[in-house]
Order: C-alpha cells, then structure tokens, then sequence
C-alpha cells in the first residue's frame, strides 16, 4: 500500500476509527515512514485546535424560554388556521347571499341574472382547478421541507 | 432509561405536548449549535431553530418510527439554513454587496488568533466540505452517525472527512 492510502487513514485513526487490523497496518508503517508521520503530528494538531474550538452560547434566559417560544409558535399556527377557515367560510356565505339576492331581484332582467350565474360558475370552476392544481403539484413535490 | 427520540414522536403524534416539549428540549441546543455553523448567524439560528421545531411538529403524521428521528430533522435544519442563507444572499445583493457576509468570527468562544484562522478556513471551504466538518468537530457526531445522518455509506464519510481535513490542514499550516 502506498503513503497516500496511508494518510488516508489518519484521521479516522485519530478519531478511534479504524478496525483493529487497519490500525495495525497503519501503526507498522508510521514506525517506518517519516513522511507521514510528520502528516500524522500535523492532523494531531488540527484535531487539537478544532477541539478546542466551541460556539459561543446564548443566555441561559434563552434556553429557558425556548420551549414557551416553540408552543407560540404552534399555537399561532393553530390561531391562523382557523381564522383563516372561519374568514374562508364567511366570505363564501356572503357570495352566496349577494348572488340569492340578485337572483331574485324582480328589477333585473334575465340577461343579467344569467351573466351573473355565468361569471360566478366560471370562478368557482377556475378556483376549484387552481386549488386541485396546487394539490398535485405539492404531492410531487419532492422539497417541500424547503420554504421558499 | 429516557424515551427514545422515536418513541416520543410517537407519543407526539398521539397528541402527548409533554412528549413533544422533550424533545424539544432534548435536541434545541444541537439544532442551535448546527444552524449556527451552518449561517454565522447567532439570533437568526435561534429563531430557525425554533421553527424546525414547528415543522416537526406539523409533520408529526408523515414521520416513520422505522426511521431514526435526528437524521430527518437534520434535513429540515438543514433546509432550513440553505433558505435563510439564500435569501440573505439576495438581501446582500442588493444592499451591501460583500461576499460571504455571513462569515462571523465571534461566534467563536474564547478566540484568538489562530481560533479565528481556522474558523475562517472553515468557512472557506465547500459546502459539502464544511457540512461533514461541522458535524465532526461542532456536533461531536461518530463516523457511524454522520453517515446515517447524512445518509450516505462510512467509506464515503471517512473519505469526505479525510479530504475536507486535509485541506483544512492545507490552508492552516502555519498555524499548526
């Protein structure tokens, strides 16, 4: 086996890595070649400084609050689910009434009515087919984990 | 002994908070530390981390217990840092245009000069490089847990870690 594979093993021997029968061959052949050796001090070194490197941690305060600011959230979610449904639900309710009214309105004529129910079939015709559409796209979505 | 991750998922799912709140505080810091590392950013990583939190929960239905629970969460983190860094960078783009702007020293504690040196060496590598780096060294994660995590074989993570090291060594010789 040449140097390079050797030195490939270095680091995984540092880490406590390598198979028994992969830390011996290596160990043989440190005994033998100054070369990596030398790799090996370097890796040593390498692994001591990035040891010995840590993230700065928040406050303790913040670790406290942590699981409070998560159920927040969750329960802001909620929040806006159903004021979105309620607000969705309301909205259609008013359509609904509106066209009944003008349906019935005795003063228009039928030319109208008919353009109304036309343009009110061909909405809901449009929002039903962006709605399904949108559906089918997310369920192939393959990152959907991923916010936009 | 403590519930497994797994196991309190399935408890979540059942609709058990208390089992979720575990969870929660089981792994907050390791999400901090990881988005951390991924975005420089220390109130931005607090805030994302949070919010992986709240993806867990809202996909609590479509989670497997068959699967081990930190390399999919791992994936939403992950995804996670990858949006906030685009869209900063978009930020960036328009309203300050210097490069790798999320480069930060100080969220490394206790610096010094040679601290800072590989820190930037870090960050100076790929992504791919930084990622398995980060994993190693910042999440103390075994060879047999980054491969889970990152779902790919140990041969291939002893090999990644092997090359992104030696060019870490590489650009901090002087330092070593």
């Amino acid at each position: 086996m040449a140097c390079e594979e050797y030195e490939k093993l270095i680091p995984a021997y540092l880490d406590g890595e390598l198979s028994k029968e992969q830390k011996g061959r290596l160990e043989k052949h440190l005994s033998e070649c100054s070369h990596c050796s030398e790799e090996l001090l370097k890796f040593k070194k390498l692994k001591e400084v990035t040891e010995e490197m840590k993230f700065v941690e928040p406050p303790e305060e913040a670790w406290r609050r942590y699981w409070t600011g998560v159920y927040n959230r969750l329960e802001r979610g909620t929040g806006w689910i159903l004021t979105s449904i309620g607000a969705i639900i309301l909205i259609f309710y008013g359509i609904w009434r509106s066209l009944q009214g003008l349906i019935q309105d005795p003063h228009l004529t039928l030319l109208v009515k008919i353009g109304i129910l036309a343009l009110a079939g061909g909405l809901t015709v449009l929002l039903v087919s962006v709605i399904r559409e949108k559906i089918f796209t997310y369920k192939k979505e393959r990152y959907k984990e991923v916010v936009r | 002994m403590p519930d497994s991750d797994e196991k309190l998922m399935l408890r979540a799912k059942e609709g058990d908070m208390a089992a979720f709140e575990l969870l929660v505080k089981r792994y907050m810091k390791k999400a901090y530390f990881l988005l951390l590392g991924f975005t420089g950013d220390p109130e931005g990583s607090l805030d994302l981390s949070q919010e992986g939190f709240v993806k867990v929960f809202k996909s609590l239905k479509r989670f497997n217990p068959q699967y081990r629970f930190y390399p999919w969460f791992y994936k939403i983190l992950k995804n996670l840092a990858l949006n906030h860094l685009r869209s900063r960078k978009r930020e960036t783009d328009i309203s300050n245009p210097i490069p790798d702007s999320s480069y930060n020293p100080e969220i490394i504690r206790e610096r010094n000069e040679r601290k800072d040196a590989v820190w930037k060496a870090i960050w100076e590598l790929d992504p791919g490089e930084r990622e398995i780096i980060i994993l190693k060294h910042f999440q103390g994660l075994s060879y047999k847990e980054i491969a889970q995590t990152l779902d790919r074989p140990l041969g291939t993570v002893m090999s990644r870690l092997f090359y992104a090291r030696k060019k870490l060594k590489e650009k901090v010789e002087r330092w070593l």
